[in-house]
């Protein structure tokens, strides 16, 4: 299996996975698409990886979908009591949670992994390098975008 | 009535743990949060704890730090810990396991994951779920 393959297989697990632990919902891998497909303004959660490379994963979707998640995730909630803050921090804690199950899936057992603490990130970049994975969830659409040493 | 404390950076992950625990700790217990380390030793510093439950990334004092702070204290050195990391692999478990941890279990934990624990620490009966 090729590198890019095998990245894809573990993005698509380790993104399933946590959806469906946290949010109880399925995400789709979806083909390779346009920025334009996560709405007019997307909002984002970035986390750095230390070790054992350099990188980054950062998550996308629009600000709909965020919503959705997070009442998902706390239950409790509904759209009006949902502040800025706690959608920012669910996201963060799924980027957070999703670059984990990723490294663990990477990373050979006799070796250990860090994380960054997880930073919010406005629009996604329209020309980059970056490998860029588009999930369809429940009606809305979300992207998870690796850099760096993910994609060598 | 058990006290126990939750400490990670995100609410949202307090408020998850804290759903997973008040589904499989079938006594009543208490619950305090914290946002770091340091947050869970002021705790103690007011009323002891029967569990910590931590995170191991944070600000201000990381989950590790806090874990050593506790197994090298005279007087909080018996409280179990547990680690709830998205940074779990083989060789950091047992990294943790060294510096004392009762059980380390990867993000995202679940009420089925979590019942063993308790269960052998608290006694609880485990009812499928």
């Amino acid at each position: 299996m090729s590198l890019i393959a095998d990245l894809k297989e573990n993005v698509y697990e380790a993104v399933a996975e946590t959806l469906e632990s946290m949010v109880f919902m399925e995400a789709l891998l979806d083909e390779p698409g346009d920025p334009e497909s996560l709405g007019p303004s997307p909002i984002g959660s970035c986390i750095a990886v230390n070790k054992p490379f350099e990188g980054r994963a950062t998550l996308f979707m629009s600000i709909e979908l965020a919503q959705e998640l997070t009442m998902n995730i706390l239950g409790a909630y509904d759209e009006e009591t949902l502040s800025d803050a706690i959608v920012r921090d669910a996201l963060a804690e799924l980027i957070n949670t999703i670059a984990g199950r990723l490294m663990a899936k990477l990373t050979p057992e006799d070796q250990t992994f860090e994380l960054g603490l997880p930073e919010p990130v406005e629009g996604i970049p329209r020309e980059t390098d970056a490998i860029i994975f588009y999930f369809d969830v429940d009606e809305g659409r979300m992207a998870l975008m690796t850099e760096g040493g993910f994609n060598v | 009535m058990k006290h126990i404390i939750i400490a990670d950076d995100s609410s949202t992950a307090r408020m998850f743990i804290r759903r997973c625990l008040e589904i499989v700790v079938s006594q009543e217990a208490e619950y305090s949060e914290a946002e770091n380390g340091q947050g869970v030793l002021d705790i103690l510093e007011k009323r002891p704890a029967d569990l910590i439950v931590t995170d191991l990334n944070m600000p201000v004092m990381n989950g590790a730090d806090l874990l050593k702070r506790i197994k090298s204290s005279p007087k909080k050195h018996y409280i179990p810990v547990i680690v709830i990391t998205s940074a779990a692999n083989p060789e950091k478990e047992q990294e943790l396991e060294q510096l004392g941890a009762l059980a380390i279990l990867g993000k995202p934990i679940s009420p089925a994951v979590v019942m063993p624990v308790i269960s052998d620490l608290f006694g609880e009966e485990e009812e499928p779920l």
